[in-house]
């Protein structure tokens, strides 16, 4: 069972992760900006962690999108959640072993789940409500290159971060 | 593990349920301006030092191509600039020239542009000739006087072809003139070129008085020249006892590294 403090800390970290991303690294320019924080720490609380605890980590982080965020509230929480529930099932399913390109597939798919999970309940509101802000084109295009960054920074991390270990 | 999975889900069913009635009855305000509240100064300092780093970039990358673009800007600013300066002191010129043959009564001439030096051709350095873009098909040819804007005998026509002229200095030592000084004598003589820099006037007698000083102009002797123009002024006279003629040497009073734009008197 989660104690007090467990919670406080993942909560604090889960801000702190999400203003570093908000605050700077999105404005910060050029090679850096491309890289999505918030989405390695879910792939990396995922990976190193039990499935409860990246459950709370990740809801705790769609918590705090959905307030800072100017969509309809509730949007990135919900792409989160499933998206770890997809992500989950294969990894449960298919990418059983702890080897790199285990990794590196549930890198893939949280990237891709999550972005298009989140587009498509963007564009399902877009459709009942005025006054949303509509996706770019670029959307995928981000997409893709959040993907690039994370897969280098899931492969570093591999060898760093004992990511072979099992889970705690 | 699939039992555990249901459960969460249901809890988060449950909770993410419950906040969005939470948001759509404005509950979960009070949150949102607390963790404004409390993490403003955080955020800020975070996106100032994000924009400084940003600017730092921008100091390295962007702002070396802003410069070159406002160094080419500049460039082309300075090109501009020249041409007005070209523009007004052709102005400058041409007005003088105007100035010079209505003062004159000079009706007839041509206004010619210097279209490069000729000092190849003469072997020499200090005989440098000029090239103008008349010709004979604009009424030049040899033997005419050439002048610069103020009206000062800058030289003489020397070749001819269609569209271009050949002129020669008045330094230059073959270039002759038939001259007078402004003496009370009203001394004459014939003025040659004295490498490159000034002038002599020769066969000017012993006897004669010239002070330094004097103006040397042309004496009208020459067919194709008018009385009256300025060659240049006396600077210097040597008289040998043995001599009949004196040196005397004269300054033209123009820079001939200068001259681009000249008038050719024609004969009326």
């Amino acid at each position: 069972m989660f104690n007090f403090w467990r919670i406080l800390r993942f909560f604090l970290l889960t801000v702190f992760i999400i203003l570093i991303q908000f605050s700077f690294i999105n404005s910060v320019g050029g090679f850096l900006s491309n890289f999505n924080l918030v989405l390695y720490f879910l792939i990396y609380a995922f990976i190193v962690y039990d499935f409860k605890t990246a459950f709370w980590i990740t809801f705790l982080v769609g918590f705090v999108f959905d307030i800072l965020s100017f969509y309809a509230f509730g949007i990135h929480s919900l792409s989160l959640v499933l998206t770890l529930f997809a992500v989950n099932f294969l990894s449960i399913n298919f990418f059983t072993n702890r080897s790199l390109y285990s990794f590196w597939a549930v890198s893939v798919f949280f990237v891709l789940f999550y972005n298009i999970i989140l587009y498509f309940l963007i564009s399902l509101i877009n459709l009942f409500v005025v006054n949303v802000t509509l996706v770019g084109d670029g959307f995928f295009m981000a997409a893709l290159k959040d993907l690039f960054f994370i897969l280098i920074i899931v492969t570093v991390s591999f060898y760093f971060f004992d990511f072979d270990k099992e889970r705690k | 593990m699939n039992n555990k999975n249901d459960k969460l889900l249901r809890i988060f069913v449950a909770v993410f349920g419950l906040l969005i009635f939470l948001n759509a009855v404005s509950l979960l305000d009070p949150i949102r301006s607390s963790f404004s509240n409390l993490f403003d100064t955080f955020m800020v300092g975070l996106k100032r030092t994000s924009d400084n780093i940003s600017l730092m970039q921008m100091n390295k990358a962007e702002l070396i191509d802003k410069i070159e673009g406002l160094e080419i800007e500049l460039s082309k600013e300075r090109v501009d600039l020249a041409n007005l300066y070209s523009v007004q002191s052709e102005n400058e010129q041409l007005l003088n020239f105007f100035n010079f043959f209505d003062k004159n009564n000079f009706n007839n001439y041509v206004l010619a542009d210097v279209v490069w030096e000729d000092s190849i051709l003469t072997f020499s350095s200090t005989n440098k000739n000029l090239v103008i873009n008349r010709g004979s098909d604009d009424g030049i040819s040899p033997g005419l006087a050439v002048l610069n804007e103020e009206g000062v005998l800058v030289g003489k026509v020397v070749e001819v072809n269609s569209d271009y002229s050949k002129i020669c200095l008045s330094s230059n030592s073959f270039c002759n003139f038939a001259v007078s000084i402004s003496n009370n004598d009203g001394s004459s003589g014939m003025s040659e070129g004295n490498l490159g820099m000034s002038i002599r006037v020769n066969y000017i007698a012993q006897n004669e008085d010239v002070q330094v000083g004097d103006i040397v102009y042309t004496s009208g002797l020459e067919r194709s020249i008018p009385r009256g123009l300025y060659v240049g002024e006396v600077i210097n006279i040597e008289k040998s006892e043995n001599d009949i003629w004196q040196n005397v040497s004269a300054e033209p009073l123009f820079d001939f590294k200068n001259i681009n734009k000249v008038s050719v008197l024609l004969i009326n």
